[in-house]
């Protein structure tokens, strides 16, 4: 622990790290083309019908 | 491909969302302008059993999406930045806790996922049975805190992409599984930010008030160049470009929070839930730490320079040459 905690520690009663917010983005790879996508695209519209 | 088919695409998922939602009793609703969208959707947590979508919220936000220029049968195909409509599932996972998937209902369906270490660790040690107090998104008291410690150091990147990809899975039914499988139909995940803290747990409210109030008043100073570039070690000479400015904002915490920031990044203080100081590297290009952004690995060598973020900030902040003009006097048993 660093020299901040050291100076407090008689104050402190629980000290940890951790990862807060994680923000990820998701891309699927094989459209970030349009002349990749015009293929795969008439199948897509009726999948959710 | 023409402009009434991509629309058409978007109007399906918007049909398919209602009757999903329906299923699963969860309300689609217009987040409120100027409320924070986590206090938002709280209550709708109360009784969030797991692996359960709680609320849905639909908002107009920019994407990169796909859009056909033309008419009749001659379309041209590009990509653009537009504001469209976008589907955010607040749901609570069975590993992660709360949580929140974004949605693009227009193609390419990029998404975005939210997820928060803190909830993580809460799962974790509920089912070892570590007695634990966390009225937000901090952990005031823990019966165990090596332990604590040592699972936040455990998560892996697979921990992030079985989460990521089991709820882009079902939240993006556009393809099959043989198509997901053969032809790499599936989200890939990328960092798009990622925080890290240290946190300071005080025994007293009045102690931690006290040492926040003279660390802000004897650091007003801490964005200077030469100081910032003794947080990130490194020079900030003309050929910097980036944000460089520290400002002393109001988030609505109990004390202000002092904010640094630095090229894609930034790092910040703050006192959380009256007890806690939390100091927080945030970065929103792991590339600067040059690692890359995929989600192959954890990026270890990020968090070991984040880590250090905090500790030199830490440091620096409290250092006696940082406050000549107050006695450096923070013990405050």
């Amino acid at each position: 622990m660093n020299a901040f905690y050291e100076h407090h520690q008689d104050s402190i009663r629980l000290a940890y790290r951790c990862f807060d917010r994680i923000l990820l983005n998701g891309l699927i790879q094989p459209f970030q083309q349009p002349e990749r996508v015009v293929g795969s695209s008439t199948r897509i519209g009726t999948r959710t019908q | 491909m023409s402009k009434p088919f991509l629309k058409d695409i978007a109007r399906q998922y918007d049909y398919w969302v209602i009757a999903r939602a329906r299923d699963w009793g969860a309300p689609i609703v217009q987040p409120p302008a100027g409320r924070r969208r986590d206090d938002f959707v709280e209550p709708y947590f109360r009784r969030a059993e797991v692996d359960q979508v709680v609320v849905i919220l639909k908002a107009r936000e920019p994407a990169r999406i796909l859009i056909a220029i033309g008419k009749q049968d001659r379309w041209h195909l590009e990509y653009a930045r537009r504001w469209v409509n976008q589907y955010n599932f607040y749901l609570c996972d069975r590993d992660w806790g709360r949580m929140c998937v974004r949605v693009c209902p227009y193609f390419p369906f990029s998404a975005r996922l939210c997820l928060n270490q803190h909830h993580w660790l809460a799962r974790r040690m509920g089912a070892e049975d570590i007695a634990f107090r966390q009225p937000g998104n901090l952990f005031l008291t823990c019966g165990d805190p090596a332990r604590l410690q040592a699972l936040a150091d455990s998560v892996t990147a697979r921990d992030l992409e079985r989460c990521g990809q089991k709820w882009l899975r079902t939240l993006t039914p556009f393809f099959t599984p043989s198509e997901r499988r053969q032809a790499a139909c599936c989200h890939r995940l990328f960092f798009a930010q990622v925080e890290y803290c240290d946190n300071l747990i005080f025994q007293r409210r009045a102690a931690l008030d006290r040492l926040s109030g003279r660390l802000l008043d004897a650091n007003r100073t801490v964005g200077q160049p030469t100081k910032l570039a003794m947080i990130y070690g490194r020079k900030v000479t003309r050929r910097y470009r980036g944000k460089l400015e520290t400002v002393i904002e109001d988030l609505k915490l109990p004390n202000p929070v002092i904010r640094s920031y630095d090229r894609d990044g930034s790092i910040k203080q703050y006192v959380r839930d009256h007890l806690g100081l939390r100091t927080e590297a945030t970065s929103n290009n792991v590339a600067d730490f040059r690692v890359p952004k995929g989600l192959q690995a954890l990026p270890q060598s990020a968090v070991r320079s984040m880590r250090e973020l905090n500790t030199q900030h830490s440091q620096l902040m409290t250092s006696p040459t940082q406050t000549t003009s107050t006695e450096f006097s923070f013990r405050t048993a």
